[in-house]
């Protein structure tokens, strides 16, 4: 009994001088799972063209994870994977190959990786967009996000958007490749001239060249003496270059920026450059950003104001000389002259849900000219006396159209950009 | 002059009080107890020395008066969870940020003068309780961090970018003992103690912690005059004398949390206890009963939790599997009405309330968590340590019931064998304890509960023939 006694006693005593280890957290497990591309593009209902490929390792160790169960699965926009279930080989790797939905904009595959005791760990979700004929498709992935400005060169059949690089369309039109450029060029607007000469300019207000698709760039001679500002640039039919910026006088380039003009009359060196036109008589209307319009018939040497409604905000010259001006009242009224700006007559007007700065506004594609209204949509017409709602969409910004007639639309930069491809133009 | 003149009165006093005054030597060696707001890591009670002069002035033969000067080296460290490689934020609720991966310690000297007053037994063998306050000086400190040791001696070095201000030169707090005296001829007592002593004000950043040290020391007291002998002045007489005995217990018990709602993670736990009980006989049947006693409580964890201390309600945060052990120490005083048969083996029931001052309060133990995010999994395996004062309230306040059994043995002698339950009465989360997700709900209190089987002797006390 009192052996008993003690053994009690020395147990209670033994588990209270317990030395416990000092405190310390072991990571004993650390997987990574990944797949390199996690945006994929294809057409809906045909296979992606590149195979989707996951990879488990060991963080801690790099080690790959062999034999470990991955399994695919559809969860959003239809389609399926050619197979459910793969075994990672001895990289790591599992690969299948995914045929997207029927379905337009995202589609969604979840791959889960389990562990070789058959539980499930972890799980990444890939992403692909899907493109159809005749419909929008969204899509919200880089870098067409990010997209602020394009050019259509319709004479080499090549466009190009700006965003957080110069991107030029591939092959399938929701395709980007980013071209790169010396830090120096980096261009925040890009224009093109009827002959596929690219110019943009730079934060540092400079004007750059590219005469081979934007490979190589070269700087246009300074407009203005120790100008570092941003500078606004158009081209016209012409080939020539029209440059304003702040409190500087507006700049003319006849001969692709070797040389600048900057003694026109009849303009302030206020007036900083919105839209400017060639009619096909020689005739030259400028519109300023505060909605003031100016017309030269000297070839841009002299200019005099024009009378135009209230809160202009955009010009549009078409092929026949018809003049559109846009303007803020009763929302964004379009007025339209056919005799060389004397008379302009109010054709339509819509409401938007917010007013925003207009850039691409009038694309034509074929015989049709597509208006884009900030915060309203899309409108189309044939000559700007009968409109049409071609696309209610009140959080649009913009609208492009690419070399091949396919629209590209856009939200806020950040945002969703919006996809067309029409099978009959 | 008037420094003299008190020095000159003071002289007088002890001299024309001679026989009533003991002065000595104290040697020993302390363990720090860091007192803090603290709510993880550990804090290891590290060694120091305690060397000191002790005063003692007699002022009757149960209550007496001590002072003196004493120098302690006391080392705190604080030892932080180390990482095995770069973690992905995982911690448990309580920690408030990422604890630091560095560990530190502070090494403090101390000039201490303690003043006490004691109550003794009017025996030969003297069992004596004291408590009072100290005021110290800081003669040196070091600090040393994560291998970048640099010393603050009266100003500020920083070699390193985290910085550690000087520490105060000041310092004050409370001194609890318990000791026991036996003299060794007419004017030598030697002498046995324990002292517990918490700091009073913030000592250390940046939790304003507070310093504290157990101490055991071996002191030899010279008594100046002639031997005193007990006498019935005093004494007053037998009769009270024999009414008194002390109870020495040790004990063992099974300690839980009462948990209404959700108690099903929460295990009891073996521990132990030990400490001296006096008791008063009001008659042969009554008897009042009162003592300081160390009392480990506490549970078992098991279970998942945000927390290594206890249970969560709501699963938004890191779960781990939780395996812990949590010991909270406290010192009790029970006041307890005994009620007995007065027989050769006799049986007695008692009841009354305690007070428990917490001492310290750990967690010790395993824990697990898994992490599954998307593209990684991750599963950390945490030996658990955490010193956890700062999330127990400092006070317990409960009552007990028990019973037992007495067995009388020669010269007056008992044998105790007993029963006792505690029950708390106190939520012993404080506020930070609390489960955040839980918020201010009366029905998650949890108070502690335990059962003790106790063992010990009572003693009469006599006058100093014997013991």
């Amino acid at each position: 009994m009192k052996f008993q006694a003690y053994l009690v006693l020395l147990a209670i005593s033994v588990t209270n001088c317990t030395d416990y280890p000092d405190p310390t957290i072991t990571t004993v497990e650390d997987t990574g799972f990944y797949c390199y591309e996690f945006n994929h593009r294809g057409f809906a209902g045909t296979y992606l063209p590149d195979s989707i490929t996951v990879f488990a390792s060991d963080r801690y160790s790099y080690w790959a994870l062999k034999d470990y169960k991955v399994q695919f699965s559809i969860i959003r926009g239809g389609g399926e994977p050619d197979r459910d279930e793969v075994l990672t080989d001895k990289y790591g790797r599992a690969t299948i190959h995914w045929r997207l939905g029927e379905s337009g904009s995202i589609q969604q595959m979840e791959a889960s990786l389990f562990n070789p005791e058959g539980k499930q760990i972890t799980t990444i979700q890939i992403n692909a967009w899907s493109f159809r004929s005749d419909s929008w498709d969204s899509i919200m992935d880089f870098p067409d996000v990010r997209f602020s400005d394009m050019a259509a060169d319709t004479l080499n059949g090549m466009t190009y958007a700006l965003g957080d690089l110069l991107f030029i369309q591939g092959e399938r039109y929701f395709d980007w490749t980013p071209i790169l450029l010396y830090p120096d060029v980096y261009p925040v607007t890009i224009e093109i001239g009827i002959d596929g000469v690219l110019y943009c300019t730079n934060w540092k207000g400079q004007v750059c060249r590219s005469t081979d698709h934007g490979k190589n760039w070269l700087f246009c001679t300074s407009i203005w003496r120790n100008h570092t500002a941003y500078t606004d640039l158009k081209v016209t039919t012409e080939n020539y270059l029209w440059a304003t910026a702040p409190n500087r006088p507006l700049g003319c380039s006849r001969d692709g920026g070797i040389t600048w003009d900057t003694t026109a009359r009849g303009i302030p060196a206020t007036v900083r450059l919105q839209d400017i036109f060639r009619m096909s008589g020689g005739n030259l209307f400028l519109l300023s950003q505060n909605g003031q319009l100016f017309k030269s018939e000297d070839d841009g040497h002299s200019w005099r104001i024009i009378d135009v409604p209230e809160y202009i905000r955009k010009l549009y010259i078409t092929n026949q000389d018809v003049i559109i001006l846009f303007g803020e009242h009763n929302g964004i009224s379009i007025y339209k002259s056919s005799d060389n700006g004397d008379h302009f007559i109010q054709k339509h007007s819509v409401w938007p849900v917010f007013y925003s700065q207009m850039n691409n506004t009038v694309q034509k594609a074929g015989t049709n000219y597509y208006i884009t209204i900030p915060g309203y949509g899309i409108l189309i017409t044939t000559d700007f006396e009968a409109y049409e709602n071609y696309w209610v969409k009140s959080d649009l910004y913009d609208m492009f159209i690419d070399d091949r007639g396919n629209l590209i639309a856009r939200g806020p930069i950040g945002h969703t950009v919006y996809y067309r491809h029409n099978s009959e133009p | 002059m008037k420094y003299l003149l008190s020095l000159f009165l003071s002289g007088c006093m002890i001299f024309s009080h001679a026989q009533h005054f003991t002065i000595g030597l104290r040697n020993g060696i302390n363990f720090s107890d860091y007192r803090g707001h603290f709510t993880t890591g550990k804090w290891e009670h590290r060694p120091g020395a305690l060397t000191g002069l002790f005063l003692k002035y007699d002022a009757g033969s149960v209550l007496s008066l001590e002072t003196g000067l004493d120098y302690t080296t006391q080392s705190y460290h604080h030892i932080a969870y180390s990482h095995t490689q770069s973690d992905y934020g995982v911690y448990p609720a309580n920690m408030i940020a990422p604890p630091s991966l560095s560990d530190e310690k502070w090494d403090v000297d101390f000039f201490r003068i303690p003043v006490l007053i004691t109550l003794s037994t009017p025996t030969k063998l003297k069992f004596s309780v004291s408590a009072g306050f100290y005021l110290a000086v800081n003669s040196k400190q070091e600090y040393f961090s994560d291998g970048y040791p640099y010393i603050v001696y009266d100003q500020y070095i920083n070699p390193v970018s985290y910085s550690e201000p000087g520490l105060p030169h000041f310092d004050n707090g409370f001194l609890y003992a318990a000791s026991l005296s036996y003299p060794a001829n007419e004017h030598l007592d030697i002498s046995l103690s324990g002292r517990y002593i918490t700091g009073h004000k913030p000592f250390f950043r940046p939790d304003e912690g507070r310093t504290g040290a157990s101490e055991i020391a071996l002191g030899i007291g010279y008594r100046l005059g002639k031997k005193k002998r007990y006498s019935d002045r005093d004494i007053p007489n037998d009769t009270i004398r024999s009414r008194f005995s002390i109870n020495p217990i040790f004990g063992l018990s099974f300690s839980y949390l009462n948990t209404p709602g959700f108690s099903s993670g929460y295990k009891s736990r073996e521990s132990f206890s030990a400490g001296f009980q006096l008791e008063y006989r009001l008659d042969p049947y009554v008897s009042l009963k009162a003592g300081l006693i160390f009392d480990r409580r506490g549970y078992r964890l098991d279970d998942s939790s945000s927390y290594f201390f206890r249970t969560s309600i709501q699963k938004n945060q890191p779960q781990y599997e939780v395996k812990t052990k949590v010991g909270l120490d406290y010192a009790v005083i029970p006041l307890i009405l005994k009620f007995q048969t007065g027989r050769r083996v006799d049986g007695y029931l008692e009841s009354g309330p305690y007070f428990g001052m917490l001492l310290n309060a750990r967690t010790v133990g395993t824990a697990e968590t898994e992490m599954s995010y998307p593209g990684s999994f991750i599963r950390h395996e945490i030996n658990v340590y955490d010193d956890i004062e700062g999330v127990i309230k400092s006070m317990d306040f409960g009552w007990i019931l028990g019973g037992g059994f007495q067995y009388s043995l020669p010269r007056g002698i008992s044998l105790n064998i007993g029963l006792q339950c505690d029950f708390g009465l106190v939520n012993i989360f404080s506020e930070d304890g609390e489960d955040q997700n839980s918020g201010k709900d009366e029905s998650m209190a949890f108070r502690n509960r335990s059962f003790r089987v106790s063992t010990g002797i009572i003693i009469p006390i006599k006058n100093n023939s014997g013991i």
